[in-house]
């Protein structure tokens, strides 16, 4: 489904929700549950409260939906909610010291990489996952959030825009900066890629 | 194109939301420039890596734990989550621990602070002057500080009641002699309603024979313990009417009960909040006072009750 199916899709959804059709709403969790668990796994690294936590970012739209006005804008008022969700939990999490205790290991038994390669291509690829992720994960949290955004969530810059209550003109100067700073931080291991 | 503005194009370049301009004129740029070429390959490649990332699958029982979220909870499985389930039951824990510590040294430190003292007078030595006067005990090289400072005025006594004169003060010569009494506790099972239920019941009593040749018989109808009054009050008026007059007035205010001591005294006990009363109905020049502080309305006892003696002269 590409994007411009999607989004005509969520629309229908939505409202065939506000008309009373739950299974509406089932189908929208189906559309945009990898992309928010996998936000939420960015945030709080353990799938165990990745889990946790899109649950509770999709109890909050079934409960919040009713009140949404501008119904197209569906898919930036989703990511509004999980962004606040995920920075609340991880703001939580970080005050009782929950990362300490979290590990690089940790983070890998949730990734699955799929593929016919032998066992020395899939290891060199399990290790650039890792150093792209400590690497993301080392960055400033503004520079993080919206190369989540952009890259790995694939929005447009208008619904970064709308999601972050930035300028779109903020948004692209930002984006340039946190993907440049990006470049420079991998730039020192690109022998081990 | 410089360098620096060209590498500030590179996410716009990278997503192809620039115009034809300017990637045109980074195209050049890189035809002339290697290095800024070479950040630029960098550059895609690192979004490459990011974008070639592989998503997480979402965990199983994904939706049907969503559900279970929006399912109507009982407010005591809610009070049962709080204080065992997932989440928050460290706060919860230590929240009420920390409460009960809390109530706890509060409690503590209210008993603790003393009962401040009001301005009464204003001899009332103030409490720079209290911390002064310490200052100066501790630089004539006392070694530890005194927790209460005498007035060298009026001797070695301490003045526990600023504002409220000491009794050495009344023991003058012209001081009224208070009539010394023996502590001896009055037997508890005696609980004797005074037999003055004519004090209650109005004027028709107050003509009674037993008010005309005061109080004897009622004197002689029971043993009286011994008891000390707080204070004294004396009736000097002359004419016996005149003194008649001012016993009824005192026998008949419901606010204190009234007994008879002995052929010429009635015993008083008047609530510290009915004091100014009696002081109204007897004080006046014909009577006197023992102590004679106690003239002043701002008389305070730390007793509830005052014990009254009332004399007839």
């Amino acid at each position: 489904m590409n994007k411009d199916e999607l989004k005509t899709d969520t629309e229908q959804l939505v409202q065939d929700f506000l008309d009373g059709d739950v299974q509406a709403f089932n189908r929208l969790v189906m559309h945009y549950q990898t992309k928010i668990y996998n936000l939420a796994l960015n945030y709080v690294k353990s799938p165990e409260e990745a889990k946790d936590l899109a649950q509770d970012i999709f109890v909050t739209v079934y409960r919040s939906l009713p009140k949404l006005r501008e119904k197209e804008k569906f898919t930036s008022w989703l990511y509004q909610i999980a962004i606040n969700h995920c920075r609340n939990r991880y703001k939580k999490l970080s005050r009782r010291g929950y990362f300490s205790n979290i590990s690089l290991d940790d983070e890998e038994s949730f990734l699955q990489i799929a593929g016919d390669e032998g066992p020395e291509k899939l290891l060199q690829r399990k290790n650039t996952i890792n150093l792209v992720r400590s690497t993301i994960d080392s960055m400033a949290e503004a520079e993080k959030e919206i190369i989540l955004l952009r890259d790995i969530q694939e929005l447009a810059y208008e619904e970064i825009s709308d999601i972050l209550h930035i300028p779109l003109g903020t948004v692209k100067s930002k984006l340039n900066r946190a993907r440049t700073s990006l470049k420079d931080r991998l730039k020192k291991h690109y022998q081990d890629l | 194109m410089k360098c620096q503005d060209c590498q500030e194009l590179f996410s716009l370049y990278f997503d192809g939301e620039i115009d034809q301009i300017s990637k045109s004129r980074v195209d050049s740029h890189f035809d002339i420039c290697p290095q800024c070429k070479m950040e630029w390959q960098a550059f895609r490649n690192s979004i490459d890596f990011l974008r070639d990332m592989p998503m997480a699958s979402v965990p199983p029982n994904f939706l049907a734990g969503i559900h279970q979220k929006l399912e109507p909870r009982s407010p005591w499985h809610k009070v049962k989550e709080f204080l065992t389930g997932k989440g928050e039951k460290k706060w919860a824990l230590s929240t009420a621990f920390a409460m009960l510590v809390i109530g706890f040294v509060t409690a503590s430190l209210i008993q603790l602070i003393p009962v401040s003292q009001t301005d009464r007078d204003s001899k009332t030595p103030s409490a720079i002057q209290s911390g002064q006067m310490a200052e100066n005990n501790l630089s004539d090289g006392q070694s530890s500080p005194m927790l209460a400072v005498n007035d060298d005025s009026k001797g070695s006594q301490q003045n526990f009641y600023p504002g409220v004169p000491l009794l050495s003060e009344y023991e003058g010569k012209d001081a009224p002699v208070m009539q010394q009494f023996a502590m001896i506790p009055r037997p508890k099972t005696e609980q004797h309603i005074p037999t003055v239920d004519f004090v209650s019941t109005g004027s028709g009593h107050t003509s009674s024979p037993y008010l005309d040749s005061p109080f004897g018989s009622f004197a002689s109808q029971q043993q009286i313990p011994a008891i000390k009054p707080d204070l004294q009050i004396t009736i000097h008026s002359a004419p016996r009417a005149e003194q008649m007059a001012i016993v009824k007035q005192i026998i008949q205010s419901p606010l204190w009960r009234a007994e008879l001591y002995d052929h010429n005294t009635l015993l008083l006990s008047v609530p510290a909040s009915s004091y100014d009363q009696l002081l109204q109905i007897c004080c006046n020049e014909k009577t006197s006072l023992s102590p004679d502080y106690a003239r002043n309305t701002r008389y305070i006892s730390l007793k509830r009750f005052l014990t009254v003696a009332v004399k007839l002269d």
